[in-house]
C-alpha cells in the first residue's frame, strides 16, 4: 500500500475559503497606521508570493521587481493579473523599466540603483492613487548603498508613504535585524521550519503596529502557487445547525472509501480491504481530534451498506459517537449495523455492546459474535475500530496487545478494515505500528491541525474541518 | 553698480540658497535630493538653479513629492536658511518666504 504525495489531491476543491482566511489573516498588515511592511526570509520562503497576496488584496499599487517578471508573479493569481491588465497594478523590472514609466530612462541609470527607486515611487505615485508598492528586493537595492545612505533612503521613503498616502512593502532576505526593520511599522518573517523531519513553513508576526497578535506564528502553504495561511485547531464536536444526511463514496474493488476524498488519496486509495490502519494523535491534540475522521469512515462504510463495530476511546461516551452518527444516517439503520463495545455498565441500546472487563478472550469472542452477526450472511463490510488506551487501561499490556493482534488476524482473513487510535508515547505504539499497513500521526503545531504518515513515508498536510456543508468535511493541504 | 559685479552677487547669494537646501536635503539622503532636484526640473522645465528665483515653483514640486509629509522637508530647509543667514525670525516663515528672505539677506550682505 503506498501513501501519494500528490499535491493534487484536491484539485477540484473551491479555493474561496482558504483564501477568506488568508485575505482575513493579512487584513492588519493593511490598516491605515501601518504604512511600511518589511517582508523577511531565507530565499524560496515565499516573500514574493506574499507580497504579491498583498498587493491583490489592496487592489492597486506598483511591483518593482528586480528578479521575477509580471508573467511570472502574476502567473498564479488571477485576480492579480486581472489588476495588471487593468492598469491598477503597474510592474517595474530591470527586464522592463517601462520607458514612459521610469523617471530615469533619460538618465540611463539601473532600475536596481537606490536613486532610480525613490524617483520611480515618487513618479509611480503620479500614476497611481495611494498604491500599495512592493519592492522585491530591497536588499538588491539597499546593499549598493552605504549604510547611512540607506537609512536616510528609507526614511525619506517612509515620509513619502505617509505623505502621499501610499504604502511600501519591503522584501529582504536579510535574517539579521537592518535599519529597516526599526523603520517600518509591520515585520513578517517567513521561514522553513522542520517537523519530525518534515518541512513546514511558518510566518512569524515580529512586529504589527496598531494589532494585537493573536498568534505569534502561523504556518503557512504556497500550494497552488498561493500564500495560503492556516487556520487553527477549532471544536471537534461542534453544533451542526442543519445536519445533512450523508452521501457516500462508493467503495472500489480493493478499497473502501473513507468517505473523505483527500483522505482516500493520500491512503492510496483509501482502506485497503483486509488492512489495518494506525492513527496515533500527538502530544498537543486529544484522541477526539480525529473525530470528523472517524464518523465519516463510519457514516460511509453504513451507508455503502457496510457495518461497524468500535471500542470507543477513553472520554469518549457511547452516546456521544452515536450522536455524531445519528446526525447524517437514519437511526434505524443503526441497531443492526453498529456496535459500541464498553467496558463498564451502559443505558441499554441496541447499539451498545457491553464487553469482559475480567477476559480479553471472553471479550474478543463477544466482540466477534456480535460482529459476524451484524456483517450477516452477506458478510458485508466492516469498519472495526478501538481505542489502545481504553484496552491498556482494563487488560494488562500483554493481553491488550493480543486483542489488538488477534483483531488485526481476524480482519485481515476477513477482508474488512481495522483502524486503531493510540496516543502519542504509549508503549503500545511501536508494536501497534510493527503490525499496521500504514501509521499515520496527528498532531498540532502551534495551533494549527496537521496529519503525516511515518509508515510508509508521506509529506506533512495540514487537517481542516469543516461542517458548512453540514457535513464533516476533511481537506488536507499540503506543505508546499 | 557694474553689471558683472551685480551678477557676481547675485550668483553668490543664489549660491548660499542652493547650499542651505542641499544641506538640508542630505538628512534624506543623496538619493532622495537628487530626485527632489529632478522632479523640480521636470515639472517646470527649469534647471535647478532657477530655485532661488522661483521659490514657490520649488515649493510646490516638494508638495507634490512629500505630499503631507512637506512640512518636514521645509521645515528643514527653512532652518538651514535660519541658520546660515542669522535671520532666526525666518523659522516662521513658510518655505518660498524664508528663500526670498534670505536670499535677499545674502545679496545685501555681498554687497557690503
Amino acid at each position: 500500500m503506498q501513501l501519494s504525495d500528490s499535491v493534487e489531491i484536491h484539485g477540484n476543491r473551491e479555493p474561496s475559503s482558504d483564501m477568506r482566511r488568508t485575505d482575513e489573516k493579512l487584513k492588519p498588515l493593511l490598516k491605515p497606521q501601518v504604512r511600511a511592511i518589511l517582508i523577511k526570509g531565507e530565499p524560496g520562503t515565499g516573500k514574493t508570493t506574499l507580497a504579491l497576496e498583498l498587493l491583490r488584496l489592496h487592489g492597486k499599487g506598483i511591483y518593482v521587481s528586480t528578479r521575477v517578471s509580471q508573467e511570472q508573479s502574476s502567473e498564479h493569481l488571477p485576480e492579480l493579473n486581472a489588476l495588471f491588465k487593468k492598469g491598477d497594478v503597474i510592474e517595474i523590472s530591470e527586464d522592463n523599466p517601462s520607458k514612459e514609466f521610469s523617471p530615469y530612462a533619460f538618465e540611463d541609470l539601473r532600475l536596481s540603483d537606490a536613486k532610480s527607486v525613490v524617483g520611480t515611487v515618487v513618479s509611480a505615485i503620479d500614476k497611481i492613487a495611494d498604491p500599495l508598492i512592493v519592492l522585491d528586493s530591497w536588499d538588491a537595492i539597499a546593499n549598493k548603498t552605504d549604510r547611512i545612505e540607506r537609512l536616510k533612503v528609507e526614511q525619506s521613503l517612509s515620509l513619502i508613504a505617509v505623505g502621499r498616502n501610499a504604502r511600501l512593502v519591503f522584501i529582504s532576505e536579510e535574517p539579521s535585524m537592518t535599519t529597516t526593520d526599526y523603520l517600518v511599522d509591520a515585520v513578517v518573517t517567513l521561514k522553513n521550519d522542520f517537523h519530525e523531519g518534515k518541512r513546514i513553513r511558518k510566518l512569524e508576526w515580529n512586529k504589527l503596529r496598531g494589532s494585537t497578535i493573536p498568534h505569534w506564528t502561523s504556518l503557512y502553504t504556497l500550494h497552488a502557487g498561493r500564500f495560503s495561511i492556516f487556520g487553527t485547531v477549532r471544536s471537534v464536536w461542534p453544533t451542526i445547525p442543519d445536519p445533512k444526511p450523508f452521501k457516500p463514496i462508493p467503495n472500489r474493488e480493493l478499497y473502501y472509501s473513507t468517505g473523505i476524498p483527500d483522505v482516500d488519496v493520500c491512503l492510496g486509495g483509501g482502506l485497503r480491504k483486509g488492512s489495518f490502519l494506525l492513527i496515533e494523535y500527538g502530544k498537543y491534540v486529544g484522541s477526539s481530534s480525529m473525530n470528523p475522521i472517524t464518523t465519516s469512515i463510519r457514516c460511509n462504510f453504513l451507508a455503502n451498506g457496510g457495518c461497524n463495530v468500535t471500542i470507543p476511546s477513553p472520554g469518549l461516551s457511547a452516546a456521544k459517537i452515536k450522536e455524531t452518527v445519528v446526525r447524517h444516517i437514519p437511526e434505524s439503520s443503526l441497531a443492526p449495523s453498529m456496535r459500541l463495545g464498553f467496558f463498564d455498565a451502559y443505558d441499554a441500546d441496541p447499539c451498545f455492546l457491553a464487553l469482559d472487563a475480567s477476559s480479553p478472550t471472553r471479550s474478543f469472542e463477544i466482540l466477534m459474535r456480535e460482529a459476524q452477526k451484524i456483517k450477516g450472511e452477506k458478510n458485508r463490510p466492516c469498519f472495526f475500530s478501538f481505542g489502545a488506551e481504553t484496552l491498556e487501561y482494563v487488560f494488562s499490556h500483554e493481553d491488550a496487545f493480543r486483542f489488538g493482534q488477534d483483531l488485526v488476524q481476524k480482519v485481515r482473513y476477513l477482508g474488512d478494515a481495522l483502524m486503531a487510535i493510540v496516543r502519542y508515547g504509549s508503549p503500545y505504539t511501536a508494536e501497534l505500528s510493527n503490525l499496521s499497513d500504514i501509521h499515520v500521526k496527528l498532531d498540532a503545531i502551534d495551533d494549527t491541525l496537521v496529519m503525516h504518515s511515518l509508515k510508509p513515508w508521506s509529506q506533512l498536510f495540514n487537517v481542516h474541518y469543516s461542517y458548512a456543508t453540514g457535513l464533516p468535511s476533511v481537506r488536507l493541504t499540503p506543505f508546499v | 553698480m557694474p553689471t558683472d559685479t551685480f551678477s557676481e552677487v547675485m550668483g553668490e547669494a543664489d549660491r548660499k540658497v542652493m547650499t542651505c537646501i542641499d544641506e538640508a536635503l542630505n538628512c534624506y539622503g543623496e538619493s532622495v535630493k537628487q530626485v527632489v532636484y529632478w522632479n523640480f526640473e521636470k515639472m517646470f522645465n527649469v534647471t535647478r538653479e532657477k530655485i532661488p528665483t522661483q521659490p514657490e515653483k520649488f515649493s510646490d514640486s516638494l508638495a507634490k513629492m512629500f505630499g503631507g509629509g512637506v512640512c518636514i522637508v521645509e521645515k528643514a530647509i527653512v532652518d538651514h536658511v535660519a541658520s546660515l543667514s542669522g535671520l532666526s525670525d525666518i523659522v516662521k516663515c513658510d518655505l518660498a518666504t524664508a528663500l526670498k528672505k534670505g536670499r535677499k539677506h545674502f545679496q545685501t550682505a555681498g554687497q557690503i
